[in-house]
């Protein structure tokens, strides 16, 4: 499958002028790129933690996931990937 | 401030962490890893103030349950930080971003130790306690106070680019 096409439109979008172009764009969208996977994976490990069973298994596993993998989840669909 | 960053840049400390070029990228990797613990540290208790996660339990267990994991974090993080800055004291004292980061990280570490006072002093209270909306606010104003320090740390490479003529340099 070639993606090039696909590539070359994303290059030539508007969004990427403006990311190209603009000072402030990237670093912006960087750092709150930083805010969102820092909490995707501080929940992530949150989890995972429970399920290997530190430090404890006294809270319900699927009460945790349900509390926190919707901010994961929040935060991966706020977490737009840098132009550069 | 300037003269001494520029001292410490040619200090053999510093040309040793200039030189070893996958030093910078390893201690990076671990700061943002560390970060991320104690972030999401304080986001549970500060989520457990405003009754999202773990309503069921009272907030002093939750603040045991997490605080080793913040303090620790947050060791490692300024360890590795301090390895960072004398790697690239000019370009960390130039920055805004960074004196912004530190100042924030003050008041959070500030408020973490009291919080945890009040805690530990505090009898135990209900699981099922709800908060008044001060306290509320307060969790509020933690969240947010920890997303700009995670702003501002990445912010510190951009510095000229966010601030423009308040950078320092």
């Amino acid at each position: 499958m070639d993606l090039t096409p696909l590539v070359e439109a994303a290059q030539n979008s508007a969004l990427s002028e403006w990311m190209r172009t603009s000072l402030k764009a990237v670093a912006i969208i960087n750092a709150l790129h930083i805010m969102s996977i820092v909490t995707v994976f501080g929940t992530i490990f949150i989890v995972d933690l429970r399920l290997i069973g530190y430090p404890n298994v006294k809270r319900s596993f699927l009460k945790m996931h349900h509390e926190l993998l919707r901010w994961t989840w929040g935060r991966s669909a706020s977490r737009p990937s840098p132009a550069c | 401030m300037h003269a001494f960053a520029e001292w410490l840049g040619s200090t053999p400390l510093s040309i040793a962490i200039q030189s070893r070029l996958w030093l910078t990228p390893l201690l990076q990797t671990i700061h943002i890893t560390m970060i991320g613990i104690v972030f999401v540290s304080m986001l549970m208790v500060a989520l457990r103030v405003l009754g999202q996660v773990r309503a069921d339990e009272p907030l002093a267990e939750v603040w045991h349950r997490f605080a080793p994991w913040f303090w620790t974090a947050l060791g490692v993080m300024l360890g590795t930080g301090l390895i960072l800055t004398i790697g690239e004291p000019v370009r960390q004292a130039s920055a805004l971003s960074f004196w912004l980061k530190m100042s924030m990280i003050l008041i959070g570490v500030t408020s973490a130790l009291y919080f945890g006072r009040t805690v530990a002093a505090a009898a135990s209270p209900a699981a099922s306690s709800v908060y008044s909306s001060r306290a509320r606010v307060v969790a509020i104003a933690t969240i947010v106070l920890w997303l700009v320090i995670i702003f501002l740390g990445r912010s510190i490479a951009y510095d000229v680019e966010i601030w423009e003529s308040w950078h320092l340099a």
